[in-house]
């Protein structure tokens, strides 16, 4: 199967062609699988459950895993326009930082950083991230998941080829949970809201 | 008051319909919207609900009756009159000529009977006209003379039924006479068939009947056929169909192939638009749809009808299975609307379920194609250099080659095969 026809039509592609730093915070308006950069989408995607049921699949820019984007998650997506760029490492570091002190002012405990650059509640994934950068272009991307079923997950995302340590060969089902059951007091809309502000004030956007 | 209720035209281009049912009978009462009587127009069988409350004063035609759109269905008796409607009405019936006399040999001067006259008729909305029954000169009964009154009773004959060429359409002697002989001739031939019973038999045409044969000769008057076959190997798809079958049936849903080739042939018409156009040769134009409603033609005991599902490109396997599942209950208990069947862009006729291979579909015009589906069947097929069992699906194509070029055609096919073939590319 070639894949040659997967573009990234998400809403954030406009940040691609944007001259200046932009960050957009939203949410998906149906159901669609990304497929990351280098990842093939029969080795990722469970194609034919995305076939019958009608799920987009598309590839993204960024590196990192395959996800399943739903209405139930927030996208945090940014686009930095700058000759100086901080590596990528430092960027993960200083973005998860700025989350992981929202996500506690929000009434989220215990949210910590695992891995190379996701968040989790104790062992369990609430956020994974990945960057696409070029000369003078930095884009980041985020899935924070808000209220989506693991099983969910699970049935669309096959078992990823790479894994970060702490998954240690778990399921999507048993390594992923939502902020919901994790226990976070406010909506999604109030978070998403919260998010932007947070971010345009400490990223300087 | 009565309020006379015709037959509506409840479609596109409906003029007439046969009585399947009456729901009603004389003397009953009945509310605004209960149904009257159950329709066999064209293509559809629909109850026609009843626009006032009322009772059933009389009821026009029986049971197999053909009867053209505005022909009177049922009077209702209503019980008010008011507005202007109904003094308009009274003024017209005052204008109707005054019945003239006539004499006839042996008859005596006679000739005030009442007529009906298209006054009598409303309209067939809600919004209709009423007329009161209180009106002077209300229409009751068919002017003929005494003679002709008489050799109607002797001979049988409904004298509402006989057409009156005597002046102001009075109906005279030589009426009946002739209303006599045609009954007699037509039962002459009634009897002759009979004797032949053994041999053929005859029915009549069924709406459903005539209009599959309106439009098979408007298609093959009009349309240039070409056709196209071609045998697709899908083990892939059987795969695919056979894990999620138990899914659907937990579901009460019937997941068959059709879901999948629906899809591939939306998709595929989508890179093509000429297979999902129609010509406009009035206007000098082509009329390129940029949606794609695709018709299944099913088989039902009452004939073909081809219900259509909308924007199917759009649509999901499930989303399809779901509507395809509903379609075919609707049209096996004929509760199919004219909505149902009507905006297609594509068909697609699958007589593999019942057990062919290949056929030389016809166009269901103004469509630009139809494709057939064929019956899913293994044989040898070589892959990779080997010999192996294939799943294979055969799909006739045919094209109205006035519009669709041979190499298009061939295009187009090859995109559906290639979907069929390696399913998950729809995804793509």
């Amino acid at each position: 199967m070639s894949s040659k026809k997967i573009h990234y039509t998400l809403p954030d592609s406009i940040l691609l062609d944007s001259e200046v730093s932009r960050l957009m915070v939203w949410q998906p308006e149906y159901p669609v699988i990304v497929v990351g950069q280098s990842n093939s989408p029969e080795k990722y995607v469970n194609l034919d459950k995305a076939l019958i049921d009608g799920i987009a699949v598309i590839k993204r820019p960024t590196g990192g895993e395959t996800v399943i984007l739903t209405p139930k998650m927030l996208i945090i997506s940014l686009v930095l326009r700058n000759s100086k760029l901080p590596g990528s490492k430092e960027f993960f570091l200083k973005i998860n930082t700025i989350l992981i002190s929202l996500l506690e002012k929000s009434g989220l405990q215990g949210v910590c950083y695992r891995g190379i650059s996701d968040l989790a509640v104790g062992d369990k994934k609430i956020l994974g991230s990945s960057i696409y950068r070029k000369t003078g272009m930095l884009f980041y991307h985020a899935v924070l998941n808000y209220g989506e079923s693991p099983e969910y997950i699970a049935s669309y995302l096959k078992h990823p080829v790479r894994e970060p340590d702490y998954r240690k060969g778990r399921s999507h089902s048993e390594f992923v949970t939502t902020m919901v059951h994790a226990g976070i007091p406010i909506s999604l809309s109030t978070l998403k809201l919260n998010l932007t502000r947070e971010l345009e004030e400490k990223l300087e956007i | 008051m009565r309020y006379i209720f015709k037959f509506p035209d409840i479609g596109e281009g409906i003029t007439e319909g046969r009585i399947l049912e009456w729901y009603i009978k004389k003397g009953q009462s009945v509310n605004s919207g209960d149904a009257l009587v159950k329709m066999e127009t064209d293509k559809v069988v629909a109850d026609i609900p009843s626009p006032r409350k009322g009772i059933i004063a009389v009821i026009f035609g029986n049971v197999g009756d053909v009867i053209n759109v505005e022909d009177p269905l049922v009077e209702i008796e209503i019980a008010d009159i008011s507005g202007e409607a109904a003094r308009e009405l009274a003024k017209e019936k005052k204008q109707t000529p005054e019945p003239v006399p006539v004499e006839e040999e042996g008859s005596g001067v006679v000739g005030t009977l009442e007529i009906a006259s298209d006054n009598a008729i409303l309209s067939s909305s809600s919004e209709g006209l009423t007329i009161n029954q209180d009106l002077p000169d209300a229409p009751k009964k068919v002017l003929a003379t005494p003679v002709a009154r008489a050799m109607a009773k002797d001979f049988g004959i409904d004298i509402n039924t006989v057409k009156g060429t005597g002046p102001a359409n009075r109906i005279t002697k030589k009426d009946i006479q002739k209303a006599y002989d045609t009954r007699y001739e037509k039962k002459q031939i009634e009897n002759t068939e009979t004797s032949q019973d053994s041999l053929v038999e005859y029915e009549t045409l069924s709406q459903i009947r005539k209009t599959i044969a309106k439009n098979m000769i408007a298609s093959k008057h009009n349309a240039a056929h070409m056709s196209a076959f071609e045998e697709l190997e899908i083990s892939k798809l059987v795969a695919i169909r056979n894990k999620y079958k138990a899914q659907f049936t937990e579901q009460d849903l019937k997941l068959s192939y059709l879901p999948f080739i629906l899809k591939a042939v939306a998709l595929s018409l989508k890179n093509h638009k000429s297979l999902n156009s129609e010509m406009d040769l009035d206007n000098n134009r082509m009329i390129y749809k940029n949606f794609v409603n695709i018709g299944i033609a099913v088989d039902t005991d009452n004939g073909l009808v081809v219900p259509v599902i909308k924007n199917v490109d759009n649509l999901s396997i499930s989303d399809i299975t779901s509507q395809i599942n509903m379609f075919a209950k609707k049209a096996q208990n004929r509760k199919l609307t004219m909505e149902d069947l009507k905006d297609g862009t594509f068909t697609i006729t699958n007589y593999g379920s019942i057990g062919g291979l290949f056929a030389v579909p016809i166009i269901n015009y103004p469509q630009a194609g139809i494709l057939g589906i064929g019956r899913i069947h293994q044989k040898p097929v070589v892959k990779d250099t080997s010999i192996v069992i294939g799943n294979i699906l055969p799909l006739s194509l045919s094209v109205d080659h006035r519009i669709v070029d041979g190499g298009e055609a061939t295009r187009f096919i090859n995109d559906i095969k290639k979907y069929l073939e390696d399913p998950v590319r729809m995804l793509f």
